[in-house]
């Protein structure tokens, strides 16, 4: 009878518990190894892997985060958007980025948790960042100019209804 | 000698900047070494290690940058 690890195919790897352990490592070889599996076995693995996204160690949350950008699926869009307000700057920028690997599928999230989070720093540099990726990729048009308006770091004016503007927008284009 | 002509504070700009441009032109390795360069003249600038760190995990190198990232962030304060 063949096991529900062998069901998805996944014979020839640890068991995915013992791979999201072995992410935690303090061997660097080991997490590596962990985390090339994790990603070869991909979305059947994230529940374990978003679990440590939350740890307190920021060098697990590092290493969960690079693995779920890696993966690159929208199931992770809910803790990338949480990373963003990371306490620290790489799992940030890492959250960043992944939220940019995710394409259009992160345009409505971001400008969602933009108009949710108008004050923090943190979400608007993170937003600035995806933004201004999905624009160059042509995914993001910014009508309003708020990428502008994200990128002056001493602009602390509210941005609320620049941000749902070009929410209506998006909502209305997709 | 290259950067002869400037100033002792303005070569580790140029040499992002440079580092930038190859980056931009898909030179990675060239790129990293302009970085690479550019922080051993200066080993504070945040912007050559956050560049750095970008192209690292580009090229997979993970662990490296992490602590190009680690650098940027603590001399950026």
């Amino acid at each position: 009878m063949r096991t529900a690890q062998e069901s998805l195919g996944l014979s020839s790897f640890q068991s995915i518990p013992q791979l999201t352990k072995d992410l935690t490592s303090k061997n660097f070889i080991l997490r590596k190894k962990a985390r090339q599996e994790l990603v070869e076995i991909g979305k059947p693995s994230l529940d374990f892997i978003i679990e440590l996204a939350y740890n307190d160690d920021e060098n697990v949350r590092w290493e969960a985060l690079v693995t779920i950008v890696q993966i690159g699926s929208i199931e992770t869009l809910d803790v990338l958007l949480d990373a963003l307000e990371d306490e620290e700057f790489s799992i940030r920028w890492l959250a960043a980025e992944g939220l940019s690997n995710l394409g259009k599928y992160a345009v409505v999230p971001i400008l969602q948790k933009l108009l949710n989070n108008p004050g923090s720093v943190f979400i608007r540099r993170g937003s600035h960042h995806v933004l201004h990726e999905l624009r160059k990729t042509g995914i993001f048009k910014d009508d309003y100019e708020l990428i502008d308006q994200l990128s002056d770091e001493f602009d602390h004016s509210d941005i609320s209804l620049k941000v749902k503007h070009t929410l209506d927008s998006v909502k209305n284009i997709s | 000698m290259l950067y002869s002509n400037l100033s002792v504070t303005q070569i580790p700009t140029s040499l992002n900047v440079i580092g930038v441009e190859k980056a931009d032109a898909g030179e990675i390795q060239i790129a990293i070494r302009y970085f690479t360069e550019s922080i051993e003249i200066n080993p504070e600038d945040p912007r050559a290690y956050f560049n750095r760190a970008t192209l690292r995990m580009k090229l997979g190198d993970i662990k490296g940058a992490r602590e190009d990232f680690k650098n940027a962030e603590k001399f950026s304060q």
